[in-house]
C-alpha cells in the first residue's frame, strides 16, 4: 500500500515536471530498459533508451495504472523502439570499431572489472544467440523485466499460449547450449545468487 | 532468502540448475547501473522536455482572430452585395432620381453609360403643379414656334423637355429624319413641356399645350409635324440661318396648315430637307452668322421672349443631350435614334414603364 502510494506520488510529480521524480523513475527503470535493449543485441542501446524515456515524458499523462502496469507499458515502449532500431540497423549496418580506438573515459578506470564484465556479457550474448528473435524477446521480458506471461504476451502482441511455447523452446535451446559448452563462472554466480 | 523468479515455475528451470544459473546471471548483468555519462545525458533531455510540457506556451487566442476574420468577411460580403445591388439598380435606372443622376455622372467619367433618371422622377424638386401649369400656359403660344426645325439633329431626344427640341426638319416627304409620322405627332405636345424634370408640370404643360393644339398636330395631312412647316419658309438662304428663328408673329404652324404642305414639299427648300447635318448641334444648312442676340439665351432653358410672347425655340446649347454614345445607349423606348421606329412605336408607357412623358399622352390623344 505504501509502495503504491509512493509510486503514485512519483508519477504525479513526474507529470508536473518535477526533476527529482523523474530522476527517481529513471534510476529505477533505466537499467531495466537499457539491459533489455542491450540483451537484444542493439548496437546503441543507450541511445534507444533515451528515446524511450523521452516518449515516456510525452505520454505519461495518458498512463493510468499501478507500478506493474507502468513497467509493462515502459517495456512495451522499449520493445517497439527496439524493433524500430533493429530495422534501422538492418538498413544501415554499423561498421565495427576496435575497442582500442574508443575513448572509454574515466568510467572505465577499473579496467579489470570492466574486462571481466564485458567477457561475461559476451558469453551471455553468445548463449542468447542460439535463440530466435521471438524467443529472445520472450526470455528477456520474462527474465530481465520480470513480466508475467500475460504481460509478456501483451508486449509482444501474442497470446499467452504462444508466449509459453516460445519460452519453452527458448529454455530447451539454452539447455542444449549449456550442455555443449559449459560456462563455469555462470553456474557459480547463479548458485551464489 | 528464497527468491521467486518469474520463470521458476517452468519445469525445465527446476530440473536444470545450469539453466537457472544462466538466467540469474542474465538478469544481473542486464540490470547493471547506467553509466553516469549516459544517465546525465538522458536526464538532461528528460528534464528539458518535462519542463517544456509542464509549462506549455499559452495558446494564442484563436477566437479573437476568428472573430476578426468573420467580421471582416461579413463586412466585405455586405459591401459586395450593396455594390452589386446598387450597380444593378443604377444600370436599370431604378435608383432614386438624384442618386441615378449622380451615378450617371460618375459612370460617365469612367466610360460607362448609365441611364439618366426619368424626368418625372424629379418631382420632388419640381415646382408645384399650379406653378407648372401657369408656366406652361404662359408659354403655350410659343409651343408651335418652339418646334420650329431649328435643330434637326435633336430628333432623337426624349420629348417633354424644354431643352430637347423634338422637332426635326422635314424631309422631302415631310417626315422628320429618324422618326416616322407618328413620331412627329408625338413631338408636338410633348415638346411643349416647359422645363426639364417637371413631373406633374409635364402633364400640366402637355395638357395646356395639347389642349390647345390637339387637332392641329394630328390633322396634318401627311403626318408631318405641322409646326415644322413654317421653318423652311423662314429660312434665309442668304444667311443660312435656317430655322433658327421662330416665327416673329408667334403664330403656330397649325394656324396655317396650308403652309405645311406647301413648304414641306417645296423643292426650293434645300437647307433643311434631305440633308440633315451630321452634327446634331448644327443648325440645318451651311454655317451661317452667329445667332441673333435672342438666341444667346438658349441652353439654360430660359425662354427669351422675343417679338412678343414667343419663346426661343432653339435653346440647345447648354442643355444639350449627353454624348451621342450616351444617347445611343438610352432605353429604346425613349430613344428614337437607337431603336427602330417599329420598336419605339410598339413601346407603351403603361406596360413597359418606359418613360415617355408627353409622347405617350400625345399618342393617346
Amino acid at each position: 500500500m505504501a509502495v503504491g502510494t509512493e509510486f503514485e506520488a512519483l508519477l504525479s510529480g513526474a507529470r508536473f515536471g518535477e526533476p527529482t521524480c523523474w530522476g527517481t523513475l529513471y534510476d529505477r527503470y533505466a537499467p531495466l530498459v537499457i539491459g533489455y535493449l542491450r540483451a537484444s543485441s542493439l548496437s546503441d542501446p543507450e541511445n534507444v533508451a533515451g528515446e524511450v524515456f523521452l516518449h515516456l515524458v510525452r505520454d505519461l499523462h495518458r498512463f493510468e495504472g499501478d507500478e506493474r502496469a507502468f513497467r509493462s507499458w515502459l517495456l512495451s515502449v522499449a520493445h517497439h523502439r527496439m524493433i524500430d532500431a533493429r530495422r534501422a540497423e538492418q538498413r544501415r549496418p554499423a561498421v565495427p570499431v576496435a575497442p582500442s580506438a574508443l575513448d572509454l573515459g574515466p568510467t572505465r578506470d577499473d579496467a579489470a572489472a570492466g574486462v571481466e564484465a564485458d567477457e561475461a556479457w559476451r558469453d551471455l550474448l553468445a548463449h542468447l544467440a542460439v535463440l530466435t528473435d521471438e524467443q529472445r524477446e520472450v526470455v528477456l521480458l520474462r527474465v530481465v523485466a520480470e513480466l508475467s506471461l500475460e504481460e509478456t504476451a501483451a508486449v509482444v502482441g501474442r497470446t499467452v499460449g504462444a508466449v509459453k511455447a516460445l519460452q519453452h523452446r527458448a529454455f530447451s535451446a539454452l539447455r542444449d547450449r549449456l550442455r555443449d559448452s559449459r560456462i563455469p563462472g555462470l553456474v557459480t554466480d547463479a548458485h551464489r545468487v | 532468502v528464497t527468491v521467486v523468479e518469474p520463470w521458476s515455475d517452468d519445469p525445465q528451470v527446476r530440473e536444470d540448475p545450469a539453466l537457472e544459473g544462466l538466467l540469474t546471471v542474465l538478469r544481473k548483468e542486464a540490470r547493471r547501473p547506467v553509466p553516469p555519462a549516459v544517465r546525465y545525458e538522458h536526464l538532461a533531455a528528460v528534464f528539458e522536455q518535462a519542463a517544456a510540457l509542464a509549462s506549455p506556451p499559452r495558446a494564442p487566442r484563436r477566437w479573437a482572430g476568428r472573430l476578426a476574420a468573420l467580421t471582416t468577411s461579413k463586412v466585405i460580403l455586405a459591401a459586395g452585395v450593396a455594390a452589386a445591388s446598387t450597380s444593378g439598380l443604377a444600370a436599370t435606372g431604378h435608383l432614386p432620381a438624384p442618386v441615378q443622376r449622380l451615378a450617371h455622372d460618375v459612370a460617365e467619367h469612367v466610360g460607362l453609360d448609365l441611364p439618366l433618371p426619368p424626368d418625372g422622377a424629379d418631382a420632388a424638386t419640381a415646382p408645384p403643379a399650379d406653378e407648372a401649369v401657369a408656366t406652361a400656359r404662359s408659354h403655350a403660344p410659343d409651343v408651335h414656334a418652339h418646334t420650329a426645325p431649328t435643330d434637326p439633329g435633336r430628333s432623337g431626344e426624349a420629348p417633354g423637355r424644354a431643352d430637347d427640341l423634338p422637332g426635326a426638319p422635314p424631309r422631302a416627304d415631310g417626315d422628320p429624319p429618324g422618326q416616322g409620322p407618328e413620331r412627329a405627332e408625338t413631338d408636338v405636345p410633348g415638346g411643349t413641356a416647359t422645363d426639364r424634370g417637371v413631373g406633374p408640370a409635364d402633364d400640366a404643360a402637355s395638357d395646356a399645350s395639347a389642349g390647345e393644339t390637339p387637332t392641329e398636330a394630328s390633322s396634318a395631312p401627311d403626318g408631318t409635324a405641322t409646326e415644322t412647316s413654317p421653318a423652311p419658309t423662314e429660312t434665309d438662304p442668304a444667311t443660312g440661318d435656317a430655322g433658327t428663328d421662330a416665327p416673329a408673329d408667334g403664330g403656330t404652324a397649325a394656324e396655317e396648315p396650308t403652309d405645311t404642305d406647301s413648304t414641306a414639299t417645296d423643292p426650293t427648300d434645300t437647307t433643311v430637307t434631305d440633308s440633315p447635318p451630321p452634327d446634331d448641334t448644327a443648325v440645318a444648312g451651311p454655317p451661317g452668322p452667329p445667332a441673333s442676340p435672342g438666341d444667346r439665351g438658349r441652353g439654360n432653358g430660359d425662354c427669351q421672349p422675343r417679338s412678343g410672347s414667343d419663346c426661343s425655340s432653339d435653346n440647345v446649347a447648354a442643355n444639350r443631350s449627353p454624348a451621342p454614345a450616351t444617347r445611343a445607349s438610352t432605353s429604346p423606348g425613349s430613344n428614337t435614334n437607337a431603336a427602330p421606329p417599329s420598336a419605339a412605336a410598339a413601346t407603351s408607357s403603361q406596360s413597359t414603364g418606359v418613360e415617355t412623358v408627353g409622347r405617350g399622352r400625345a399618342r393617346s390623344e
